[in-house]
C-alpha cells in the first residue's frame, strides 16, 4: 500500500521553453479519487504522467512515500502504480479477455494462471459486459472499449491507479457508475486513484480532493469539492459564469450564457 | 537515440555504400579490349602440342615429353596432361589413343570459364542445348541431332531459324535446370551458354551426372567460338566439317589483319539497335566488355569512354555531339519483320533514331544483324562492315561471298540469300 | 503544498455500485471459476489446434514436394529412394542425389525460411503496430540483398571469414532497420509512410543491385537474376545447417518475449506503464529478427509477402495474442513457402517459375486489399 504521493515544486518543459507546468506542489497522503480537473490545455496529462516516470521533471521532484519516483525503476514502479491512457492505440484486435489480461503481465508473465482468468472474469463482471468476454475488441464501440481500457487498469491491481479521462467516451450513466466505482474501490481497498476529468459535476460528486489546474500550467486550488467548486473559481479558470447549488450533499455546477465578448 | 542521431547514422551508412559503388565501379572497369589472342584454342587436354587436332602428333609429343623426363612441361607443353593426374606417363598417350580408336575415354578440357571440367568420348547424339548454342549444330553437321531443348519461346517465335526444332522435349527454364529435369529429358550431351554462369557443371559433377552424360560449356560470341566449334568436332568425330569452319573463318581473319597493322584501325561507336531507347533518344552503347562484340576488335576501336564495362546507356545530345563519324547498329530482327523487309526496317529506324545527324545525312550508319554479328557468321559480317569503314581495302561482293558460304555451309536455315536480311548500309537523308 | 482532509464519509452509494466493490473484492464460487477457465483453455486449445494444424499441414505439403517431379520413380520410389539413404543402403548415385541433394534441400529452406520471415512479419507488425509491416517491404530485405550481393558479386565484405557473407547482409540490413525506426517516431506518420519509406529504400537498394548487374561476372551475375526474384534453389547442405540454428535460435529468443510484445503492441507509454523497457526490448528484438532475415535473405534472395500474409492469416484464426501468433505464423509461413515452391516448378512444367514469383501472386493482391482496407479502424 502506498500512503503517500507527493510532487515538489516540480516544472516541466517540453523543450525550447515551452512550459507545461509550473511549480507543481502537492501531496495525497489518504487513499481515496483525487480528480483532476481544469480547461485544456492546461498540463494535466503532463502532471500525471509525471508521476509514473512516464515523463521526467525539468525540475522538482515527485515522491511515494518519500522516494524520487526518477531513482525507482520504470519495472519497480509499474507494481506500484498502474495506469489507463487516454484514447485507444491498440493496433491489432484481440478478444476482450486477451485484451485485459495483458495487464496481468506483471504477475504472470508467461503463462496465464487460473487465477488470472478469474480476476479478468471478475473485473468483466464489474464492469458489467460479462457476455462480452470473447469478442474482438475492436467490434466494441467507444465505450465499451473504454471500459476494457480501466479493467485492464483494475487488473493489474496495484495501491496507486493513474486515468486520463476514463470517462471520455461513456454516456452519462456509465460516467456516474465508473467514477463512483473507483473512488468505492478506493476507499474499501486503500488505493490512490487519480483521474482526470472534464466533467465538473461528476468530478464534484465523487472526488474525495479535486485538483484544480489552471494556466500556466500551475494548480490553481486543491481540496475537498466543497472547498473548490466554487463560482469565483470557475470565474478564474474556466471564464465562465455559473450558480453552484447543493445537490445531494456535494456541489453542482450549474452554467450560465456567457458574458465576455471575446474568447481568451 | 534521438531522431536526428538516427538519421544521422542512416546517412553515413549510405555514404558508405556509395563509396564502396564507387570502389567498384573504379576497380571493375578493366580494359579486355586486346584480348584477342588465345594461346590456344583447342584446350583439350591431350592435345600435348597445342594445335588444333587431337591427333598421332601429340603421342609422338607426348612420348618425346616421357622419354626426355621433362618435368617442367607446364609451360610449354599447358594441355599435355591428358588424365589430369599431375604427371606425364603413359596413361596419358593410352587415353589420346583410345581416342584415336573410337574407345571410351574420358576427355578433359578447359572450358569458356577456365575450369577443367570434361566429357565422355565417344558423346551421345542426344544433344540438348540452351537456344544460344543451337547454331554450333549445322555447323558440325549435327542438327538433326537436336533431341531436347530448354523452354526459350524463341523457337517457336522464329521457326524459320530453328527449322524442326519446336517439338523437341524440353528440359527446363535454362537459368537453372535441374540434374532431375536433365537426367528425365534422356539427353546424352548438354551444350550449355555461358550468360547463365557455370552452375551447371558442379551439379553434374556432384551428383554423377557427368559420368553418365557430357556437359559441355560453349561460346558462340566472339573469337573463341572457333575453337570451341574445333573441340567439338574432336569430341564428335567431325573434324573435317570443323577444320572447314575454322579454316573459312581463319581466311577471313587473316585478310581482316591489315587493319591496325598496315591501315589505322578507325574508332567507330557500336550499338544496340534493339533496346527499346533506340528510336527515343536513349542509345545502347556497347562496350569491350559487352561479349556480343567479341568480333569487332578485328576491325575498330572503341572510343575511349565506351572501353570495358559491358554497354552504356547514352542519351542522344551527348552521343550526337561526341559520336565517331560511323555507327555500326546490332539489329535484332523481330519475327514480324521479314528478310525481304529487312533493309526497309533498317532504314526506318535509323532515320528515327539519327534524325539529322551528320552520319545519317553522309550514310554512314551500318546495320548489321544479330546471326552475323555476333554469332558464328560474325566475322563475316566484320568484312561486310570493313567493306565500308576501309572501302580501298575490302570489297563489298566479296564480304556477301564469304557471308553466302556461312548460310550455305554452316548454317540450319536453307535457300538463303546472304543479301537479303544480313546487312543493310543505310542510305542517306537529307 | 497543501494538506488534504478527507471530506464527509460516504453517506451515498448506489447499490449497483456497492454490490459491484464487493463483488471484485469477494472470491469467486468453485463452479463459477471452474467454467471461467474451461472457457478460456478451451479457446487456447483451439488456438494450439490450429498451431498443430499448420505444422501437420507444413509437413504434408513437404512430403508432397518431396515426392513430385518428373523422374520415373515417382511418389512413392522417391520416399523409397529416400529412405535407402538414410538407412545407408548403396543406390544409383544420380538417383540418390536428385532427392536428398536436390528436392529435399529447397523444400526445408522452404520451411525455415518462411518460418523465419513469417516471424519477422509478426514482430515488425507488433512492434511498429503496423499491419502493413514485413521485412519486404520495410525495405529489409532489400538491405540484406544488397550487402548479399557486394559480398557475392564484388567480393566486397565489411567482415572476412566464413560466415562474411551472412555478416554483410545482416549489417546492410540494419541500414532500413534504423531507418524505419527514425521514420516510426516521427510525428503523425501513419502505417502507410513507414511502407513508403520501406518501398523507397527497396528502390534505393535494388537500383545499387541492378548497377552491378552491368558489372558483374557472367558466373555472379545469373545467379544474381534468380536471386533477385527469389529462389529456393540456390542452397545446398553446406550452408543448410547455419540458416537453420540462426533461424531456430532466432525463432525461440522471439517467443520468450511474446507476452512482452503483447504488453508493446498495447502502445509504447501504456507498455512503458506496466515496467516495460520499451526501446530495450524493441532492439534486441529486432536485432534478432534482422539476423534472421538477413541469414535467409542471403541464400534465397528477396522472397516477399510471406511475412506479411502468414501473421494475417494465423491471427484471423489464433487472435493477436504472440505466445500463439508467432508459432502458428511460423508454421503457416514454412508451407506457404513451401507450397509456393512447388506450385512454381509443377504450374508450367518442365518449366520453373521461381518461388519470389508466386509469392508475388498470391502477397501482391492481399497488400493491395490490406493498403485499401488501411482506411477503416483497428484490425
Amino acid at each position: 500500500m502506498v500512503t503517500e504521493i507527493t510532487f515538489h515544486d516540480v516544472s516541466f518543459e517540453y523543450g525550447k521553453g515551452k512550459e507545461v507546468l509550473h511549480k507543481i506542489n502537492f501531496t495525497i497522503n489518504e487513499p481515496g479519487l483525487t480528480c483532476i480537473i481544469g480547461p485544456n490545455g492546461v498540463g494535466k496529462s503532463t502532471l500525471i504522467k509525471c508521476i509514473n516516470k512516464l515523463l521526467k521533471p525539468t525540475s522538482g521532484s515527485v515522491t511515494i512515500d518519500g522516494v524520487d519516483v526518477q531513482s525507482i525503476s520504470q519495472k519497480d514502479i509499474a507494481k506500484v502504480i498502474s495506469y489507463v491512457p487516454v484514447g485507444f492505440s491498440d493496433i491489432f484486435s484481440m478478444s476482450v479477455v486477451d485484451t485485459i489480461l495483458i495487464g496481468r503481465h506483471n504477475k504472470h508473465k508467461w503463462k496465464t494462471t487460473d487465477n488470472d482468468i478469474v480476476i479478468v472474469k471478475k473485473v468483466l463482471e464489474v464492469m458489467g459486459m460479462s457476455e462480452y468476454s470473447e469478442r474482438m475488441y475492436n467490434e466494441l464501440s467507444a465505450g465499451q472499449r473504454q471500459k476494457i481500457n480501466i479493467a485492464r487498469g483494475l487488473v493489474q491491481e496495484t495501491p496507486v491507479l493513474i486515468l486520463d479521462e476514463p470517462t471520455a467516451n461513456l454516456d452519462a450513466k456509465h460516467q456516474i457508475y465508473i467514477t463512483e466505482l473507483l473512488r468505492e474501490l478506493s476507499i474499501k481497498n486503500n488505493l490512490i486513484t487519480i483521474m482526470i476529468s472534464h466533467d465538473l459535476n461528476i468530478a464534484s460528486k465523487f472526488a474525495d480532493t479535486l485538483i484544480m489546474m489552471s494556466k500556466p500550467g500551475i494548480i490553481y486550488a486543491i481540496g475537498t469539492p466543497k472547498d473548490i467548486t466554487t463560482s469565483d473559481n470557475i470565474l478564474e479558470v474556466y471564464g465562465a459564469h455559473s450558480d453552484i447549488v447543493e445537490h445531494e450533499g456535494r456541489p453542482a455546477v450549474l452554467l450560465s450564457y456567457l458574458i465576455n465578448d471575446v474568447m481568451d | 537515440m534521438t531522431n536526428n542521431k538516427v538519421m544521422a547514422v542512416v546517412v553515413v551508412a549510405l555514404m558508405v555504400v556509395v563509396g564502396c559503388m564507387a570502389a567498384i565501379g573504379l576497380s571493375i572497369t578493366n580494359d579486355n579490349s586486346d584480348d584477342s589472342s588465345y594461346e590456344h584454342r583447342v584446350t583439350i587436354y591431350g592435345n600435348a602440342n597445342g594445335d588444333d587436332k587431337l591427333d598421332e602428333d601429340d603421342i609422338s609429343t607426348l612420348n618425346t615429353l616421357i622419354t626426355d623426363s621433362i618435368d617442367d612441361w607446364g609451360e610449354d607443353y599447358p594441355f599435355a596432361d591428358a588424365n589430369q593426374d599431375g604427371i606425364i606417363t603413359q596413361d596419358d598417350v593410352d587415353v589420346v589413343q583410345k581416342y584415336l580408336n573410337g574407345e571410351s575415354t574420358r576427355l578433359y578440357y578447359q572450358n569458356a570459364f577456365d575450369r577443367i571440367t570434361w566429357v565422355n568420348y565417344p558423346l551421345g547424339l542426344k544433344i540438348g542445348t540452351e537456344t544460344a548454342s543451337i547454331e554450333f549444330l549445322p555447323v558440325l553437321g549435327l542438327y538433326d541431332n537436336l533431341y531436347a531443348t530448354d523452354d526459350n519461346y524463341t523457337i517457336n517465335l522464329y521457326p524459320d531459324k530453328y527449322p524442326n526444332a519446336q517439338d523437341k522435349v524440353v528440359i527446363g527454364t535454362s537459368k537453372n535446370f535441374t540434374v532431375e529435369q536433365v537426367r528425365t529429358s534422356g539427353v546424352e550431351t548438354l551444350f550449355m551458354y555461358p550468360v547463365h554462369g557455370d552452375y551447371f557443371w558442379d551439379k553434374a559433377v556432384d551428383s554423377g551426372l557427368a559420368d553418365i552424360a557430357s556437359i559441355i560449356l560453349l561460346d558462340t560470341q566472339g573469337d573463341r567460338a572457333v575453337g570451341d566449334v574445333l573441340m567439338l568436332g574432336i569430341f564428335f568425330n567431325v573434324q573435317e566439317r570443323a577444320q572447314k569452319f575454322a579454316d573459312w573463318s581463319d581466311g577471313i581473319v587473316s585478310e581482316l589483319s591489315v587493319i591496325g597493322d598496315v591501315i589505322e584501325k578507325k574508332e567507330v561507336d557500336v550499338i544496340n539497335a534493339w533496346t527499346t531507347g533506340f528510336t527515343k533518344g536513349q542509345f545502347s552503347v556497347c562496350n569491350t566488355n559487352f561479349n556480343p562484340v567479341g568480333h569487332y576488335h578485328h576491325i575498330l576501336e572503341f572510343q575511349e569512354q565506351y572501353r570495358g564495362s559491358n554497354t552504356s546507356t547514352v542519351n542522344f545530345e551527348d552521343f550526337v555531339n561526341t559520336a565517331t563519324d560511323d555507327i555500326i547498329v546490332i539489329m535484332h530482327r523481330s519475327n514480324s519483320v521479314s528478310l525481304e523487309d529487312f533493309d526497309s526496317y533498317c532504314q526506318n529506324l535509323t532515320e528515327q533514331a539519327f534524325p539529322n545527324t551528320e552520319q545519317l545525312k553522309n550514310g554512314t550508319i551500318y546495320a548489321i544483324e544479330w546471326d552475323c554479328s555476333p554469332n558464328l557468321g560474325g566475322i563475316a559480317g566484320m568484312y561486310l562492315l570493313a567493306s565500308y569503314l576501309y572501302p580501298d581495302n575490302f570489297d563489298t561482293e566479296q564480304g556477301y561471298e564469304y557471308l553466302q558460304y556461312f548460310l550455305d555451309n554452316f548454317y540450319a536455315q536453307t535457300g538463303l540469300d546472304a543479301h537479303t536480311g544480313f546487312f543493310y548500309a543505310v542510305t542517306p537523308v537529307e | 503544498m497543501k494538506v488534504m482532509k478527507m471530506e464527509d464519509q460516504y453517506e451515498k452509494i448506489s447499490p449497483i455500485v456497492q454490490k459491484a466493490s464487493e463483488l471484485w473484492s469477494s472470491t469467486c464460487e468453485e463452479t463459477k471459476k471452474e467454467k471461467a477457465v474451461k472457457e478460456y483453455r478451451s479457446s487456447v486449445t483451439k488456438r494450439i489446434l490450429f498451431i498443430a494444424i499448420c505444422v501437420i499441414a507444413a509437413f504434408i505439403v513437404s512430403g508432397i514436394s518431396l515426392g513430385t517431379g518428373s523422374s520415373e520413380f515417382g511418389f512413392i520410389g522417391s520416399y523409397e529412394i529416400l529412405w535407402n539413404h538414410i538407412m545407408g543402403i548403396p543406390q544409383d548415385k544420380l538417383v540418390d542425389y536428385i532427392i536428398c541433394d536436390e528436392r529435399l534441400p529447397p523444400i526445408v529452406m522452404g520451411l525455415v525460411g518462411g518460418a523465419g520471415l513469417a516471424m519477422g512479419g509478426v514482430v515488425m507488425q507488433g512492434i511498429f503496430r503496423n499491419p502493413l509491416a514485413d521485412p519486404y517491404t520495410t525495405g529489409i530485405s532489400s538491405g540484406a540483398g544488397f550487402g548479399a550481393t557486394l559480398a557475392v558479386v564484388a567480393d566486397i565484405t565489411i567482415i572476412g571469414g566464413n560466415y562474411s557473407l551472412v555478416m554483410n547482409a545482416f549489417i546492410f540490413a540494419l541500414i532500413p532497420v534504423m531507418l524505419i525506426i527514425a521514420v516510426s517516431k516521427m510525428k503523425g506518420a501513419s502505417p502507410t509512410t513507414m511502407i513508403m519509406a520501406g518501398i523507397a529504400v527497396m528502390y534505393i537498394f535494388g537500383a545499387f543491385t541492378t548497377l552491378f548487374k552491368l558489372m558483374a561476372e557472367p558466373n555472379a551475375l545469373s545467379a544474381l537474376f534468380i536471386w533477385q526474384t527469389g529462389s529456393l534453389g540456390l542452397v545446398t547442405w553446406d550452408e543448410l545447417p547455419l540458416i537453420i540454428a540462426v533461424t531456430v535460435f532466432g525463432l525461440i529468443y522471439v517467443q520468450l518475449y511474446a507476452s512482452k510484445l503483447n504488453v508493446l503492441a498495447t502502445g509504447e507509454e501504456t507498455a512503458k506503464s506496466m515496467g516495460l523497457n520499451v526501446e530495450g526490448i524493441t532492439n534486441r528484438i529486432l536485432l534478432i529478427m534482422t539476423l534472421v532475415v538477413a541469414t535467409i535473405v542471403s541464400f534465397t534472395g528477396l522472397i516477399g509477402f510471406v511475412g506479411l500474409v502468414s501473421p494475417h492469416i494465423a491471427r484471423m484464426f489464433v487472435g493477436a495474442d504472440n505466445r500463439y501468433l508467432l508459432p502458428a505464423s511460423a508454421a503457416f509461413g514454412g508451407m506457404l513457402l513451401v507450397l509456393s515452391d512447388l506450385i512454381g516448378r509443377t504450374i508450367i512444367s518442365p518449366s520453373t517459375l521461381q518461388v519470389g514469383v508466386i509469392m508475388a501472386f498470391i502477397g501482391g493482391p492481399m497488400f493491395l486489399y490490406l493498403i485499401l482496407r488501411q482506411k477503416k479502424v483497428t484490425w
